[in-house]
């Protein structure tokens, strides 16, 4: 009996932080689809109407470049996810089955990285960029996030379990060390591959600070910063419901990229964490 | 196929740490040559192969195939097919893409390889048909036609093996190493497998170095055996003459698996003065006799050792009777198996040999050869 409460309990309080967590997106869609005025009249959901939600909708897309927005933070982080996986594949490799000199203290200098917030180097990174004159273009907003370490972690993780005897096989028939990165290692790591993608892709797709510190110009802004830049430039006053409905534009391809992959990701991290 | 090389592997030496996996290993096989490197686990016999292969380098010693030393060649260089205990097929690969894997990494140019842009590299094409041909060809060989479109996690270690074999024989390579592969096979299936990559050798001709822990296997395979322990060379020669004329009580010991008797000379001098053992008498000789169970036999009275049987155990058409001789030595002998009621636990009896089938080593070190064959612990 005691046992079966504890488990109701223990639901109870699953139910709660789910519903906690899925009530402000629940509110945003309202509120994206209701008229003007019925925001504020008190109810917990304004009731929705079609012709509200199609204004919304059109003076999100027309009031500020959200496609331009959406096409920049998809180009950047796709640039972002294959240079990461281009070198943080090889690295891994390298730090799993490579002996050479000074490899612990590679490795675990690699840990460490793990440790330190973006917002530690951002200002010498600002002050190189800024010299380069690269401010407001792809590369400041690509360039900082190419190595990770994150990724050459997961990834050093997941290629240590290779069989060593498989190596010296594809040695022997001509592999290249580069060819065995790509050819074997990375096929065969290829939950840890999408788990790393989800991972990276919604971190930078969700990014404000960086986007916020380095670019400044309407036609470079990612996602979020448009989205904060609509917010502050008045246009949006009054206009709640655009931009809850700007906010469910961004929202939606990672939500629908998320529910695909979310088999993968999950799989890529267990099986990483369990070895 | 191209012409069978030899190969000359001398003074090798390969330390990790202060060990020594290989101590002065040297050794010359002839073009065509099947031998095989026979040692207890440990004695250094896979590093010798690693190192052959390139895949790890040696501290000292040179390596030739043919004419030519390989010293600086990488593994892939050497002309060389590796044939591993646990097969090492590429896991996501279908067989018929492990088949290919080392054709299509010599023979086609990183872009030619890639499935989307390969196309349009000129010459291409006729290499990847050239390529599918001869997999089809090396799996007709092998029998594994039907296997081609398979991954190796769907395939039984029996096909995993002959895919492995396929891979390494594929590239028509100047030497075969093979590391213990039929050592994860059941033993039918091993004996089997056994015969037929004899033939296989023998067909192809292409030099071979068969690493093993198994006797059995050795003796049954190899136009020679070199016996190694702890990184040196002990004994090299034919099946037949190592059986024959072991050189020393260990060499002895492991080619007469499971059992060796080891009977100090000293004991059999105090009942059989004037015995003599292939020519020189007991009397005055020190260390060791040592004998064969199938050159033992078991008597109710008689001239030889007395003893006291410990148990038996039925083999089939033999049976091996475990018996502890006056000292405590323990022996074992061959006999009949519908004999094995006449020797119930306890009964006294006599074991004789032939002493032409027996020979005197030195006693091993830190024992007076009192001390039974390990296998024998009954």
């Amino acid at each position: 009996m005691s046992r079966r409460l504890a488990s109701a309990l223990g639901n109870l309080l699953l139910i709660a932080a789910a519903v906690a967590t899925v009530l402000p997106f629940v509110y945003m869609i309202a509120v994206s689809l209701a008229a003007q005025g019925t925001v504020y009249e008190g109810s917990l959901l304004p009731s929705p109407s079609l012709s509200a939600a199609r204004d919304n909708y059109a003076f999100a897309l027309t009031q500020v470049p959200l496609l331009r927005y959406m096409l920049n933070g998809a180009v950047v982080c796709g640039a972002i996810l294959v240079l990461q996986v281009l070198i943080a594949a090889p690295a891994g490799y390298a730090l799993a089955k490579l002996p050479f000199f000074g490899r612990p203290v590679l490795f675990a200098a690699v840990v460490l990285g793990l440790m330190i917030p973006m917002q530690v180097p951002a200002i010498p990174l600002y002050v190189a960029i800024a010299h380069l004159g690269l401010l407001n273009s792809y590369t400041a907003l690509v360039a900082p996030f190419v190595v990770s370490v994150f990724g050459i972690f997961l990834f050093r993780q997941f290629f240590a379990s290779y069989p060593d005897e498989v190596l010296d096989a594809a040695r022997l028939d001509g592999f290249s060390e580069f060819a065995i990165v790509w050819r074997l290692m990375l096929p065969a790591a290829w939950p840890a591959v999408a788990a790393f993608a989800t991972i990276s892709v919604i971190a930078h797709w969700n990014d404000l600070y960086w986007p916020l510190v380095v670019v400044t110009r309407a036609d470079m802004m990612t996602p979020p910063l448009g989205l904060a830049a609509f917010r502050a430039s008045g246009e949006s006053v009054g206009n709640v419901g655009a931009l809850m409905a700007g906010g469910v534009m961004v929202t939606a391809p990672l939500v629908v990229g998320f529910v695909f992959a979310q088999r993968h990701l999950i799989r890529g991290l267990t099986l990483a964490a369990g070895k | 196929m191209t012409a069978s090389q030899s190969l000359d592997v001398s003074g090798i030496v390969r330390a990790f740490g202060p060990a020594r996996a290989l101590d002065d290993f040297s050794l010359s096989v002839a073009p065509g040559e099947f031998v095989s490197i026979l040692g207890p686990s440990g004695c250094g016999k896979s590093t010798l192969l690693r190192v052959v292969a390139g895949l790890e380098d040696a501290d000292a010693g040179t390596i030739r195939i043919g004419d030519r030393s390989v010293r600086g060649l990488r593994p892939k260089d050497r002309q060389i097919a590796f044939v591993f205990q646990s097969y090492a097929l590429y896991p996501h690969m279908t067989c018929r893409q492990n088949l290919a894997a080392p054709l299509v990494m010599r023979e086609l140019s990183p872009f030619g390889r890639n499935r989307l842009v390969g196309r349009l590299v000129p010459g291409s094409g006729a290499v990847r048909r050239a390529i599918a041909e001869r997999v089809e060809r090396t799996a007709a060989l092998l029998g594994i036609e039907a296997l081609l479109d398979r991954r190796p996690s769907q395939l039984s270690g029996g096909q995993r093996q002959r895919v492995a074999l396929g891979r390494a024989l594929i590239r028509e390579p100047r030497l075969f190493l093979l590391d213990e592969p039929l050592a994860n096979l059941d033993a039918a299936l091993r004996n089997r497998t056994r015969g037929e990559l004899h033939d296989l050798q023998r067909r192809l001709g292409t030099t071979t170095l068969f690493v093993t822990h198994d006797q059995a296997e050795a003796m049954a395979i190899s136009d020679r055996v070199v016996v190694m322990f702890a990184g040196r060379v002990r004994q090299i020669g034919t099946p037949d003459d190592l059986y024959r004329n072991p050189v020393d009580l260990d060499v002895a010991r492991f080619l007469s698996q499971p059992h060796l008797n080891a009977v100090g000379a000293a004991l059999i001098a105090n009942t059989l003065p004037s015995l003599r053992v292939r020519g020189t008498p007991v009397a005055r000789a020190g260390g060791v006799v040592a004998f064969r169970p199938e050159h033992a036999r078991v008597m109710e009275a008689g001239r030889g050792l007395p003893f006291t049987v410990r148990r038996a155990e039925h083999a089939g058409s033999d049976a091996h009777l475990f018996v502890a001789l006056r000292d405590g030595t323990r022996c074992v002998a061959r006999i009949p198996s519908e004999t094995i009621a006449d020797w119930p636990r306890g009964r006294h009896g006599i074991l004789a040999f032939d002493p032409e089938a027996a020979w005197i080593f030195p006693a091993p070190e830190g024992d007076a050869g009192h001390a039974p064959h390990l296998s024998v612990v009954a």
